[in-house]
């Protein structure tokens, strides 16, 4: 280990005493990270053991114990699994799309000698966009009567419903996830390639290796956790899924594209005004998203040690 | 750079081999990934594209997507501004944005040089576990907001917009200022102390200058996902407050002849992130990986 000695001027008192110190700039961002995320999620968990309406006094709020979550969790809910299973479906099929078609994007990227910076560049436009923007020109977009995808699709006949089908609703969240975060992956992996070490791979390829066997066995053992954060954080992001699926569907139709954040905002921010029970929702998908974030945490330190 | 101009070179070496087919194949095989490349790049400009081309359509040409030549007009822009007071929710995005950026860069730093400069122990543990709070769901705490903002009577105001998007701005805030501030060699700081500058001193003076790049794209970056944040806005918010990306829902119920407004909207709220983005566009994608690449 090569630690960098300690600041000269701590004198003799030493370490300690300059941890302390350390410590005293920390401080502040502890107080407000914890005032603005760890006070509001225990408030939330204790909302989540009352029977408690929206525009109602806190006094009117029923204790339940854990009503809320059996309910949800053992089928008295008619909604929760469904939502479960529309916001699985979506986290394995929106990641799944995203990283393979941002990966192939990068190999390419990185396969090609000119434009780059002119393809990378225009490739962040639809990356930066608010996501709500995002379902919102979309949601043009996919019009049944004035929608351009159905324009072009007329005279193949194959115009169709897209919003109102629940099997093409989702698919058009898909579709939207899709065309916003493949560059995402794209533009990452490629910076991963770039950076490490390119000698392996010039040997690789003057040894005669084609495109794919350079990618499987040189360079993605190389960039595998850039890789594995990539996907953590596209897991985590697509589980988290609101602002997109609100401005395209709201869950719609039915409930064929409520996903737990659309949930939560069914329960308790819509009409029904049921802030305890989106509250035990809202619980259940803080500790999947903890429980991933653990990943993006364990691949950032990986991907920090290679950087040394 | 360089490993860029190997690669060239051992392409060519390799393409300058005898076979006349071999080079040909090559050709085509770089012609067809440029055009996978361009064709992709397109086809995802395209929405972009479209919803300009709406944002200046006329009514009557709104409706008909197929035309494709039409009379621009700037119609649909000023009805926003006049009809819909669309520079009221613009200055509430401007000022929210700028007003939390602002406390997260300077508790940032003062965390970043606490991390970096200091010897911690658990330094990276501390430094990682801040950072998964960036990957908290807005939709899942924004009910706890939502109920302190009601009894504390903070519904609809800035303040309140600005604490909760410190949820998302200071951890990454203080991950990306720690990532620049460890580039600075401790060296610097040794020789200001020896001339008996104080902490604080340090890192004003000393740090903040050197780093200055990249703090400003740190700043860019916070500036944009405050920008484009959706669900605090939309729960927290009502008329005084409203933010821009919570329009949105003005246009969810409207049929066909409102779409070019929708589209002008949209077009407003992406532009200034556009011109954000290309500000520091090479960075964005270090932030936006956390800095891992």
């Amino acid at each position: 280990m090569t630690h960098a000695p300690p600041l000269r001027g701590s004198r003799r008192s030493g370490l300690q005493r300059t941890r302390r110190t350390g410590f005293l700039f920390v401080l502040p961002t502890l107080v407000v990270m914890f005032s603005v995320t760890i006070v509001p999620a225990i408030f939330l968990y204790l909302i989540s053991l009352f029977d408690y309406n929206r525009g109602t006094p806190l006094s009117a709020a029923r204790w339940v114990g854990l009503d809320n979550y059996t309910r949800l969790l053992f089928g008295r809910d008619d909604n929760f699994w469904p939502a479960v299973g529309v916001t699985m479906l979506f986290l394995i099929t929106a990641t799944v799309t995203t990283v393979l078609l941002g990966t192939v994007l990068a190999i390419l990227l990185d396969s090609v000698l000119r434009a780059r910076s002119v393809l990378t560049t225009l490739m962040l436009i639809p990356l930066i966009m608010a996501p709500v923007i995002a379902g919102l020109i979309w949601r043009l977009m996919l019009n049944d009567l004035y929608g351009v995808v159905n324009a072009i699709l007329a005279p193949f006949g194959a115009s169709q419903s897209w919003l109102g089908t629940p099997s093409l609703a989702f698919l058009s969240v898909l579709i939207v996830e899709t065309w916003q975060w493949t560059p995402f992956v794209a533009l990452i992996i490629f910076a991963g390639i770039q950076s490490v070490d390119a000698r392996p791979r010039e040997a690789a390829m003057i040894d005669g290796a084609n495109a794919f066997q350079l990618f499987r066995h040189v360079t993605f053992p190389m960039i595998q956790p850039i890789f594995g954060l990539v996907v953590a954080l596209r897991l985590i992001d697509s589980m988290k899924i609101f602002d997109t699926a609100y401005a395209l569907t709201q869950g719609g139709p039915g409930k064929a594209t409520e996903t737990l954040g659309l949930m939560v905002w069914h329960y308790g921010l819509y009409q029904t005004g049921w802030i305890g029970r989106a509250a035990a929702v809202a619980v259940l998908l803080l500790v999947l998203v903890v429980i991933l974030s653990n990943f993006v945490t364990r691949y950032l330190k990986k991907a920090e040690e290679l950087q040394g | 750079m360089s490993a860029t101009i190997i690669t060239a070179t051992a392409t060519r070496t390799s393409a300058s081999a005898p076979r006349r087919s071999g080079s040909r194949l090559r050709l085509a095989l770089t012609a067809l990934r440029y055009a996978i490349l361009i064709v992709w790049t397109a086809v995802s400009l395209f929405p972009f594209y479209f919803t300009l081309a709406t944002s200046l359509k006329l009514k009557r040409d709104v409706i008909n997507p197929n035309s494709w030549f039409f009379s621009p007009t700037l119609d649909n822009y000023q009805d926003l501004f006049t009809g819909r007071n669309f520079l009221h929710y613009l200055s509430n995005s401007a000022v929210v944005s700028v007003g939390t950026v602002v406390p997260a860069l300077a508790l940032g730093l003062l965390a970043a040089y606490g991390l970096t400069r200091f010897e911690m122990t658990k330094e990276r543990s501390i430094a990682t576990t801040l950072l998964s709070f960036r990957m908290i769901p807005a939709i899942a705490v924004v009910i706890p907001f939502f109920l302190i903002g009601q009894f504390a009577g903070l519904i609809d105001t800035h303040f309140l917009l600005i604490v909760a998007y410190l949820t998302m701005n200071l951890p990454l805030a203080v991950w990306m200022l720690r990532g620049f501030m460890r580039d600075i060699p401790l060296e610097i700081d040794e020789a200001a102390q020896l001339d008996g500058a104080s902490r604080l001193y340090i890192l004003w003076r000393v740090h903040v200058p050197i780093m200055a790049p990249g703090i400003a794209s740190t700043g860019i970056l916070l500036l944009i996902q405050s920008w484009n944040e959706f669900a605090f806005a939309q729960f927290l918010t009502s008329t005084a407050a409203r933010t821009f990306p919570t329009t949105v829902g003005f246009f969810l119920s409207i049929t066909g002849t409102s779409f070019g407004q929708m589209a002008a909207a949209a077009i407003i709220g992406t532009l200034p992130v556009i011109v954000f983005a290309f500000l520091m566009r090479k960075r964005l994608v270090s932030g936006l990986s956390y800095g891992a690449v």
